[in-house]
């Protein structure tokens, strides 16, 4: 009985203690005006591999880089290029000129957190390292097009370019276009020097060119950035952000109902939104994200090689259904994606596909029997004697994915069309769409503000080759005609209706047919305000110095 | 004694030899560990044949493999495939985070099954055996995962519901967590929950196999013999029967903690704990065959050493192992009259 009573006194003093350490926990309401200071607690789904933005392109690494440091132009959320480090737009060369220049003027008071100027001299060694053949850069796009520079002064410099190039705001507007500093880097192994910490590796001090500035990063726990003391610009309300990897996304929204995180964004999935809507003290902020589902075509397969094939697949799927049925739920305003080359909230976008492929089961019927394709016992089709019987290929365990697959298996029957479901892991069946190992392939691109990235989707010289993105096989010589034309083409309009031509021809042949954007998620705590999602490679963490907590 | 532990432990360096080599062959036949980086638009083919001449993929795969081996015992795993950042100090921190983890989980389960089981047994089918037995049940068909949830669930609502937080829902430690015995209580308050999950489960297993144990020893002749000499209860169960009883279950925590140390993988997912089941998962999303093969290889390291310490532990605990091979029997048991359980022979008067 002793050795009881002795028991029960130790697990009180426990409860006790826990519970005074728990009112230390307790969640401020707090209602007012933004005021100076805090910390902030970011929630992000997958932690940064590396730090340095031109070696790695994960979203996560991103949001961290561009609050620390600075490229020339921000991309804010209705597309518009914002000059940043840059004293207002740079001097083009007038049209029909040659060669085709930029001149690029620095803002007089942008300076590094050590005081340093930031000057056309970081500009040209941040041109040098991009094009250094010694560094694993992700991307070169663009640097590659830069024939030579012309330092004029300190924080002049000019870029003449090889040819006439359209995307020229792209270059310096993205993490991988991020200023570096040549006093602290020149010299160094670039691949190593930032990996896990944003420094001066020649006095080990953080450096920054942004609103923030490294602390210290525990790998797995949490990354720490504070208030750039010394930041040429507005001064950002918040002491310091901390970002929380969290990767899995039912922990994520706990830990953001329970107030230990303040802040986070994510992808779509079902059931998340009811968790966080109409909660008290949280808020929530859906908008149309860049990444677009659709369906790839293996245009050297068997019957699919064969247009009307293609086209009637596509007449035959209801992309209306799918939107309404599967994400209405999450994002009632989704609409089906009826271009492959400018996404619906970009002011060019226009609509090529419906009218090509709009839902119409009975004209897909027609068209295949037209095009001499019987129909057999089982109510399948065979054009050529080749059965209208395919393979569905996408990732396993994705649960919008996987009803999108049953909901097109279902609808595809009705026109006499048989689907498999071909479901596999993510780290190996994309393997399958670089060596073209499919049939049909369910997944997603990333749109972009300036669409030229995603060309190589489309050329015939990208259809083979370990480095090809056209994973269809799609060659049609008009369209690569006009995606080279429009590389030279610098007035924006006439570029956009370039574009356009170019995704009206590529409809035709409907070698894809695409879905929908993904809605993305930024939720935030009551106790902040300044939030405002950016759907572009910015990120939710675009206006980072425009957050701040909610005074009393 | 010694010349069981330095056999197994020669077999066990083979056993290791092998499984690398189905570790290297199995991940690297799954395709071409560029494809990811491929896709990306933009990325250089300058990029592409960097990576390829550093990691020696253009060689045939038994060159890679050397290469690779040589890289798991002079350079710690070598480098990671895309970022070329050193494997070894990573996977060091992650064991680190795996051990505070499952080593508490285990001790308590341990403690907590063990005791659990005696009792039930000594009170066979009363209100405490039945009970004990339904929560063993229920912990053992419970998935981890959905407990876990629930856990975090409950606690997010006593939250937001009272103001008072009694224990966090991931991570190790809180942003500002302070240092000495407030960082102590931060750790626990983080801890306690991915602990409680893992643990329930193990207590489940270790309460049924002690209560099974001890129902077996409890029935011996020996232990008949001591209660009839007039030794107090508590002294019989103490000396006598739980310590017996013991041997199977030490065995089996033993070779579970060989296996638990490669991860417990959904727990650490659900809690966000950066452990060894964590570093699985990222390195599985990041495509990158270098840091799965150096996981697996640690896998297979914890495994083939809670085989050994399981043969060490019951080498240690069963005396009858540690004495000197007899012309009868396997493991060099003295010949006795029973069957299965090795049980001395009684004498009779």
């Amino acid at each position: 009985m002793g050795s009881a009573s002795h028991v029960r006194g130790v697990l009180l003093v426990v409860v006790l203690a826990l519970l005074v350490a728990a009112c230390g926990g307790e969640r401020q309401r707090s209602a007012g005006k933004p005021v100076k200071g805090g910390m902030l607690v970011y929630g992000i789904e997958q932690e940064p591999n590396v730090l340095n933005p031109a070696t790695q392109e994960s979203f996560s690494a991103k949001k961290v880089t561009l609050t620390t440091l600075y490229p020339l132009w921000r991309v804010t959320p209705d597309f518009h290029y914002e000059p940043l480090l840059l004293d207002g737009e740079p001097e083009v060369s007038p049209p029909g000129q040659l060669p085709f220049t930029v001149t690029y003027r620095l803002r007089k008071e942008a300076t590094w957190s050590d005081g340093v100027p930031i000057t056309a001299e970081d500009v040209q060694f941040t041109l040098d390292t991009c094009l250094n053949p010694a560094f694993e850069i992700t991307s070169r796009l663009g640097c590659v097009d830069v024939e030579r520079t012309n330092i004029i002064d300190d924080k002049t410099i000019e870029f003449i370019f090889t040819r006439p190039f359209a995307p020229w705001r792209n270059l310096f507007a993205f993490s991988s276009g991020v200023i570096l500093p040549k006093h602290a880097l020149e010299g160094e192994d670039f691949d190593k020097v930032w990996n896990d910490a944003i420094i001066n590796p020649k006095n080990g001090q953080p450096i920054a060119s942004g609103p923030f500035i490294f602390k210290e990063w525990k790998k797995g726990e949490q990354l720490t950035i504070v208030r750039n003391q010394n930041f040429w610009g507005p001064t950002p309300h918040l002491d310091q952000i901390v970002f929380r990897p969290l990767p899995d996304v039912n922990t994520l929204i706990q830990q953001f109902r329970g107030g230990e995180i303040d802040a986070m964004d994510l992808q779509p999935q079902l059931g998340i939104v009811e968790q966080i809507k109409g909660q008290r003290g949280l808020n929530l902020q859906v908008n149309i994200g860049p990444q677009w589902e659709h369906i790839d075509f293996n245009l050297a397969r068997g019957a699919l090689s064969k247009p009307f094939v293609r086209q009637a697949i596509a007449m035959g799927i209801d992309r209306e259904q799918i939107t309404r049925d599967l994400l209405g739920p999450i994002s009632p305003e989704i609409e089906p994606l009826n271009n492959v080359i400018w996404m619906t909230d970009q002011r060019a976008y226009t609509d090529n596909w419906s009218d090509v492929i709009g839902f119409d089961p009975e004209s897909a019927i027609t068209l295949l029997q037209d095009n001499g394709c019987t129909r057999g016992s089982d109510g399948i089709f065979s054009c050529d004697g080749q059965r209208l019987e395919f393979d569905f290929v996408t990732t396993g365990g994705n649960e919008l994915r996987e009803l999108t697959f049953e909901v097109v298996q279902q609808q595809l029957r009705q026109i006499g069309v048989q689907v498999n479901a071909d479901f596999g892991e993510g780290a190996t069946v994309f393997n399958r769409l670089v060596v073209k190992d499919y049939d049909i392939f369910l997944f997603a691109w990333v749109g972009a503000p300036d669409p030229f990235t995603g060309d190589t989707i489309w050329q015939c010289v990208q259809t083979t080759g370990p480095d090809s993105q056209n994973y269809t096989g799609f060659c049609d010589p008009k369209v690569d005609q006009v995606l080279q034309q429009q590389v030279y083409t610098l007035d924006p309009g006439e570029r956009a209706a370039l574009y356009n031509e170019a995704d009206n021809l590529i409809a035709k042949s409907v070698p894809i047919v695409p879905l929908y954007q993904k809605p993305v998620y930024l939720a935030w705590s009551g106790d902040f305000t300044g939030f405002k999602n950016n759907t572009t490679q910015w990120g939710s963490t675009w206006n980072v110095e425009q957050w701040a907590r909610i005074g009393r | 004694m010694l010349t069981l532990v330095g056999r197994r432990l020669l077999s066990s360096i083979l056993v290791l030899l092998l499984a690398t080599g189905v570790i290297f062959f199995g991940v690297t036949s799954i395709g071409d560990p560029l494809a990811t980086l491929r896709q990306r638009p933009g990325v250089s083919q300058q990029t592409i044949d960097s990576i390829v001449a550093r990691k020696h993929l253009d060689e045939p795969g038994p060159i890679q493999y050397g290469y690779w081996l040589r890289d798991v015992v002079t350079d710690g795993f070598g480098t990671t495939l895309l970022s070329d950042q050193p494997i070894w100090p990573e996977l060091r921190r992650a064991l680190w985070f795996t051990l505070q983890l499952v080593l508490t989980a285990e001790v308590i389960a341990l403690v907590v099954g063990v005791g659990l089981g005696a009792l039930s047994a000594k009170r066979q089918y009363s209100a405490l055996d039945y009970s004990t037995a339904a929560v063993g049940f229920l912990g053992y068909s419970v998935p981890i995962f959905w407990f876990a949830l629930v856990l975090q669930v409950i606690f997010t609502n006593l939250f937001r519901a009272t103001g008072v937080r009694i224990f966090y829902t991931a991570g190790l430690s809180s942003p500002e967590a302070g240092t000495g015995l407030a960082f102590l209580v931060d750790r626990a308050q983080h801890l306690a929950l991915p602990v409680i999950a893992l643990a329930y489960v193990h207590v489940a297993l270790y309460s049924r196999y002690m209560r099974a144990s001890m129902l077996e020893v409890a029935a011996a002749d020996y232990v008949r013999t001591a209660r009839a000499k007039g030794l107090r209860e508590s002294q019989i169960t103490r000396k006598h029967e739980v310590r017996t009883a013991l041997i199977p279950v030490v065995t089996l925590a033993a070779l579970h903690v060989g296996a638990v140390f490669s991860g417990a993988i959904v727990t650490e997912t659900v809690f966000s704990i950066p452990g060894m089941g964590s570093f699985f998962i990222e390195s599985l999303q990041q495509r990158d065959t270098y840091q799965i093969m150096a996981f697996l290889v640690m896998s297979a390291l914890f495994i083939i050493g809670g085989n050994l310490m399981a043969d060490i532990a019951y080498g240690y605990l069963d005396p009858r192992i540690r004495q000197p091979p007899t012309t009868q029997g396997v493991g060099g048991r003295p010949p006795t009259t029973q069957g299965v359980g090795g049980r001395p022979p009684t004498s009779r008067g």
